[in-house]
This record gives C-alpha cells, sequence and structure tokens, in this order.
C-alpha cells in the first residue's frame, strides 16, 4: 500500500474527512458531471477548484481559476500559481472572504503523525492572519499525535445526535406474531454515555440491536443526517457493538487480534504507520499496552472486556453499543472499565451501555434509558433523563433500586411498570 | 470510505488459519493421518495390486481413511467460532473471503496430508511386500497421462481429502455447534461409504444418490490409476467405471474439484445467514 506522503483534513458543514495525498489530486464541488478526486459538499466550490501536488519533500495547492477562489491561512492566493504547502496550513473556499462567510470549507494540511491540538475556528483563524504578512506561520496549533486521535474518519459531524424513534418491534412465532418493543422515542446527544436499565425480558438487548439497525424495527433511527436502517452499509462502520461474551480467537496474541481487526475495519487508504499508531494508542487508552504479546485466552476478564473494547474502538466509531460489558468484573475493574467508556465518550461519541451493577458509577453516565416489560408484555419507555432525575422520578435513592420498581413480583420487583410508564408518557406530554 | 476487500480480508483470515496450526498445534492432523496411513497399510493384503478383489478392497480402505482424514480436518474449523464470525460479519466481513481463506488453508493441509498418505501407501507396498508381489512403483504400468502412477496416486489422494475437507467445511458452516457437527459426522461418514458403490450394489435412487458422494469417484480414480481392469479375476460388469484411460481419469479428478468448489459455495450461503441465528 502507497504511503501517504501527506494528510489533508477537510472540514465542510460539520463533516469532517480525511484525505491521504500520495499523488496529484483536485479538489471540487461533489456534483454528478464533477471528476474531482475530493469531492467536497457546496455549491459556492468550482467543479474543479484547486490541485494539491504532493512531492517527496514538499507539497503544491493551485488554485484552477476557481470563482471564488481559495484562501490560504486568511489570504486569498493568485489563481493558476502553484503555492508551497506547509504543516499545519489552513485552505479555505468560501463564497467570500472566509470572515463574512456563513458557509465554508476549511482544509487542513498536515504531514503524517501530526493533528491539530484542539479544534480551530475558522473564522479566527482569518482574522488573526488578515494583519499578518501572506502566507505567515501555520495557522493550526500542531500536536505530535496520531491524526486519528482528533480526527473522525467518515461523514459524521461531530455534534449529531442519535434520534430514535421506535414505533415497534414484534417477531412472528409459528405464526403467532409477539410484540417486543413499542413507542420508544428519545434523542441522545453526542458525547453522551447512557445507561439502559431494565428487568430481564424487558428488551434491552432487542432495543439495542433495533437501534443498531441489525435487527430491524417498525422504527425510524437516524444519527446526523443518515438513517441507519437505509444507510446501514455505511453505517455499520459507524458502530460498534461490544457483545455480553468475549468473542475473540483465545490463540491470538492481544496484538495479532487487534491488528486483524484494524485491517478489517479501518479505511484501506490509511497508511501502515498510521494504522499503527492507531493500534498502539487504543492499547494505550485501553490500559493494553504491557499485554501486547499475550495470548487472549490467558488476559483476565477484565483485560478480556478491554480488548473486547478495543476491538471496536480502533475504527473510531461514533456510536457505540455495550451489553453488560461489566459483568463478571469486580467493582474496582468495573471502575476502571467505565472510566475508558467515559473518556471515549468525551471525544464527542455516543455510548449506550447496559449493566445491571450501574450504582458504583452512577456519575459517569449522562442519561438513563430505562425499559419496562408492559402488563401485555412488551418492553416500553418507563423513563429518559439524568440519574438525579431518574431518581426523583421513582422515588429511589438508587439506580439498582429502579429495577426493583419495575419488575414483576414474581421477579421480586413491586410490579408498577404500567403506572411508570404511564406517567412518563404524561410527563412527556 | 473504501474498507478492505475481500481478496484482503481472505488474506487476513489466512494469517488467522496459519496462526491457529501454529497455536493450535494443527500438525497433530499430521500425524494422525501417518498412523491412520500405516494402520491401513499394515492390513492390506499382499496381493493388493495384483488381485482385483484385494486391490478394490485396498482401495476402498484408503478411501475411507482419506475421507475421514478430510472431514476430519474441518469439521469443526467454523462452528466454534461461529459466535465470533457473527461479531465479525456486522463489523464487515464478507463470508466468501472468510470461506475462501479456509479453503486456501485446508488445500494446503490437504496437500501435505495426501503428500504422507502417498508416501505411506508407496514405502508401503514396495518395502513390506514380499517377493511375489512388488509395490505401486514397479506394479502399476503408468497411464495415458503420462505421469508415474504415484503421481496420479497422489493427485487422486489430495483430490479426495481435499473434497471431503471441504465437505467438513460445508458441514462446519451450517450446524451452530461443535457438538452438533460431531453428531453430523458419522452419518456423512456412513453415507460415503455405504453410498460408495462399493460394499452394495446399488440401484435405481441409491444409485442416483451415490453420485453425489465423493467415495464413488475417488473410488473410481483410485481403480483406474491402479488398472483394476488389467487383473485376472475383474469382473467385466464394473469395467467401464476403471477405463485405464486419462480421460476417464481426469473425469474423475474434474468430479472430485467440481465437489469441492459446490460445498465451498454452499458453506458461503450458509454463512450469509448466519445474523439469523437465535440469540
Amino acid at each position: 500500500m502507497e504511503e501517504a506522503l501527506f494528510v489533508l483534513q477537510i472540514e465542510n458543514k460539520g463533516n469532517v474527512q480525511t484525505v491521504d495525498l500520495t499523488e496529484s489530486m483536485t479538489i471540487g464541488r461533489n456534483a454528478k458531471n464533477s471528476h474531482a478526486d475530493i469531492g467536497v459538499e457546496g455549491n459556492y466550490i468550482s467543479r474543479k477548484h484547486g490541485r494539491f501536488d504532493p512531492g517527496e519533500m514538499s507539497c503544491c495547492y493551485t488554485d484552477l481559476g476557481s470563482l471564488n477562489g481559495t484562501w490560504l491561512n486568511g489570504r486569498r492566493i493568485d489563481p493558476e500559481v502553484p503555492v508551497e504547502l506547509r504543516n499545519g496550513d489552513v485552505l479555505q473556499i468560501c463564497a467570500g472572504a472566509p470572515d463574512s462567510c456563513e458557509e465554508y470549507t476549511t482544509i487542513y494540511f498536515l504531514v503524517p503523525g501530526y493533528t491539530m491540538k484542539a479544534a480551530h475556528d475558522p473564522l479566527e483563524i482569518a482574522a488573526r492572519m488578515k494583519t499578518e504578512e501572506p502566507y505567515p506561520e501555520p495557522a493550526a496549533d500542531l500536536a505530535d499525535e496520531p491524526v486519528l486521535d482528533n480526527v473522525r474518519s467518515t461523514a459524521v459531524s461531530a455534534g449529531d445526535s442519535l434520534c430514535i424513534d421506535i414505533h415497534k418491534r414484534s417477531v412472528s412465532s409459528f405464526g403467532k406474531k409477539k410484540t417486543l418493543l413499542r413507542d420508544i422515542s428519545l434523542e441522545i446527544p453526542s458525547g453522551s454515555m447512557v445507561l439502559i436499565l431494565g428487568g430481564s425480558g424487558a428488551g434491552k438487548t432487542t432495543f439495542m440491536n433495533a437501534v443498531m439497525g441489525y435487527e430491524k424495527a417498525d422504527a425510524e433511527i437516524t444519527y446526523g443526517d443518515n438513517d441507519i436502517y437505509e444507510d446501514f452499509e455505511e453505517m455499520k462502520y459507524e458502530i460498534g457493538y461490544v457483545p455480553q461474551q468475549d468473542l475473540m480467537r483465545g490463540s491470538d496474541s492481544v496484538y495479532e487480534t487487534l491488528r486483524n481487526a484494524a485491517e478489517l475495519k479501518l479505511p484501506v487508504r490509511m497508511s501502515s504507520s498510521k494504522r499503527e499508531a492507531r493500534i498502539e494508542y487504543v492499547l494505550d487508552m485501553l490500559g493494553l499496552s504491557r499485554e501486547t504479546e499475550t495470548a487472549v485466552s490467558r488476559l483476565s476478564g477484565g483485560q478480556r472486556k478491554r480488548l473486547s473494547i478495543a476491538l471496536e474502538y480502533v475504527s473510531d466509531p461514533s456510536l457505540f453499543f455495550l451489553d453488560e460489558p461489566d459483568s463478571g468484573l469486580d467493582g474496582i475493574m468495573s471502575r476502571s472499565l467505565m472510566n475508558s467508556l467515559r473518556s471515549i465518550a468525551d471525544e464527542g461519541k455516543i455510548i449506550l451501555v447496559i449493566s445491571h451493577a450501574p450504582d458504583r458509577v452512577r456519575e459517569l453516565f449522562d442519561g438513563i434509558i430505562v425499559l419496562a416489560k408492559s402488563s401485555e408484555d412488551c418492553g416500553r419507555l418507563a423513563f429518559y433523563g439524568t440519574p438525579e432525575e431518574a431518581e426523583r422520578f421513582f422515588g429511589v435513592s438508587s439506580l439498582e433500586e429502579i429495577v426493583a420498581k419495575i419488575n414483576r413480583p414474581d421477579e421480586g420487583g413491586e410490579g408498577k411498570a404500567d403506572y411508570f410508564i404511564e406517567k412518563f408518557e404524561k410527563m412527556r406530554s | 470510505m473504501e474498507r478492505a476487500s475481500r481478496v484482503q480480508q481472505a488474506g487476513i483470515y489466512f494469517g488467522k488459519c496459519r496462526r491457529a496450526f501454529v497455536n493450535e498445534k494443527g500438525w497433530k492432523n499430521l500425524i494422525s493421518t501417518l498412523i491412520i496411513s500405516i494402520l491401513i497399510i499394515a492390513v492390506v493384503p499382499e496381493s493388493m495390486l495384483y488381485s482385483y478383489g484385494a486391490t478394490r478392497n485396498g482401495c476402498f480402505a484408503m478411501i475411507c481413511a482419506c475421507i475421514w482424514i478430510g472431514v476430519f480436518n474441518s469439521i469443526q474449523s467454523i462452528c466454534r467460532e461461529r459466535d465470533i464470525l457473527k461479531r465479525e460479519h456486522r463489523s464487515g466481513l464478507h463470508m466468501s473471503a472468510y470461506i475462501a481463506a479456509h479453503m486456501l488453508y485446508e488445500m494446503l493441509l490437504s496437500f501435505a496430508e495426501a503428500l504422507i498418505v502417498t508416501a505411506v501407501f508407496t514405502i508401503g507396498t514396495d518395502t513390506l511386500y514380499t517377493s511375489d508381489y512388488q509395490g505401486i512403483m514397479s506394479a502399476v504400468p503408468p497411464t495415458v497421462t503420462g505421469m508415474p502412477a504415484v503421481i496420479e496416486l497422489m493427485i487422486t489422494f489430495f483430490l479426495l481429502i481435499y473434497s471431503s475437507d471441504a465437505l467438513g467445511i460445508m458441514i462446519s458452516s451450517i450446524v451452530k455447534t461443535p457438538n452438533s457437527a460431531m453428531t453430523v459426522m458419522p452419518f456423512v461418514l456412513i453415507i460415503e461409504l455405504v453410498m460408495c458403490g462399493y460394499i452394495f450394489e446399488l440401484e435405481g435412487a441409491t444409485d442416483l444418490i451415490s453420485n453425489l458422494t465423493v467415495s464413488k469417484w475417488a473410488m473410481y480414480a483410485m481403480c483406474t490409476v491402479v488398472d483394476v481392469n488389467s487383473m485376472d479375476d475383474y469382473i467385466p460388469q464394473f469395467a467401464a467405471n476403471y477405463t485405464h484411460s486419462a480421460g476417464h481419469l481426469l473425469s474423475m479428478w474434474m468430479i472430485l474439484i467440481g465437489f469441492t468448489l459446490l460445498y465451498g459455495v454452499l458453506a458461503t450461503v450458509s454463512l450469509e445467514f448466519i445474523d439469523r441465528d437465535k440469540r
């Protein structure tokens, strides 16, 4: 595979896209008749707007006489005149000057292995550069960290919400139809870690599978502009699912397992050095760096859970679903694992976790979804809100007590599922 | 964004098979092949390759051994990691790539096993026989394929082991647990051996079913290689099945290759439905 000479991080309409520059590539509007190598949304972008010409040591950008021109570090560059780019340079395309436009596309030019320390406001860059000499210092503050650490590799924007509207999820068995879930509607903002709580048979895993699009329901599930059901083939790489069991080959080492997952899930155009960097970062983040050569079968329960999470996290998905990741772990291991998940959520991802022992990590959750089995034997939404709101709503002092409230008496509960389902419905309306 | 192609995925999974061979001591299969081959060659009569009946008996015993070796190679290989596969399928694994990787790996393993079986058969018939009889190297004349009989025999063993191996892959893809696989295995072996057409004379429906067994075509191929029709006590009624010609032998080989491919395709199709497994 060809190593990327340089990397472009393109931000457009809140979406982030990374492009490896291995050869000359043109950038232009994403339109039917456009033959640009890099397609970008926006009417203000010409069909063939500019061209990147990477060499061994340097890279030039040429504006191909576009209608609205290209701005480099806040200054408009001359058409048809190649300019040499430096690590951290910021190119902008918009319908006027960057500081006066509402819509623009920003392109960060990076040397592989670098990323930005923080997200940059293109308007601020433009304003900062206005008073300086043409093509001054690079506009982005760089950090020598793997590029993917702070960059999402797909066309999903950082601030997207997950909108769930399940009308019904039913199955047929011997000609008899059974409704498993009904009327579950909620929205989860990005950066949230949400607990799914419910008694046995309340439909927690069914709910998760329906949201992931793995077992489709009569529902609309959207993430940003993407419909998870309709765009499933594309979206499946955005979804990480960590099952309850540790489904890995015991004879492979930790590193081999993770490397194969990375090879399978990461884009093929990603250079091997970046892929290695990503693997090392994930191993480090999940506390597995010292176990790289250990066979999976020799890992402790907690380490296996971490590796199971790492297998999904390596592809940097935006949506994370975990089915009882803390089962079989002691309190300390469980807390440490949930802390790792919290860190992942803090990167702007959405994490949904099923857990039966949430109280020890209560403060890590932003929200709680409570599913209860109604008298119709169907999973319904009994609550969605913050942990504090949940405790007030159910009149309990711990999250685990909620399950006791909604479970049937024969399950050791108080059998108030219907009451809380109705109460929550009324509260919402 | 473009992800790993089927070919790239097959490469990844071939690497997993290779590692499993080392880490899970897959070489033990080769040792069991050696032991089975020695046992068979120890019991076949010395008049094999000379007497029609003894030769067919010996061929049948070798075919039973090869089918066992092949099916046993792979019968648990896929079903034991079915849950893992289900997870990986969710993440974009193409089942065709997965099966292709297994087929490639099993092809190499089957080839190594065919070498062992052939070596034991050749050495066994050449050194253990008394002065009245000679082994395969000198007893059987070259056929019209132009290759020495021992090479033809090795190719036949290889194709039989490999097609049986592919049959094991198919079964392993259809059943959900190793226990189920081991329950199904004896039935498959019985069908292969009974329907081979050697033990009983088959007619009507059973004769038609026998066309679906690799054992039947392998038996024809092996008897063709050792030229049973040239033996004094041959039965003319079966002579057409063992015509000592290149065309006949090649068609038997092609049938075995066809079965191998068919089993591979059926295994892939079966695994495409893995998402329907109940929780």
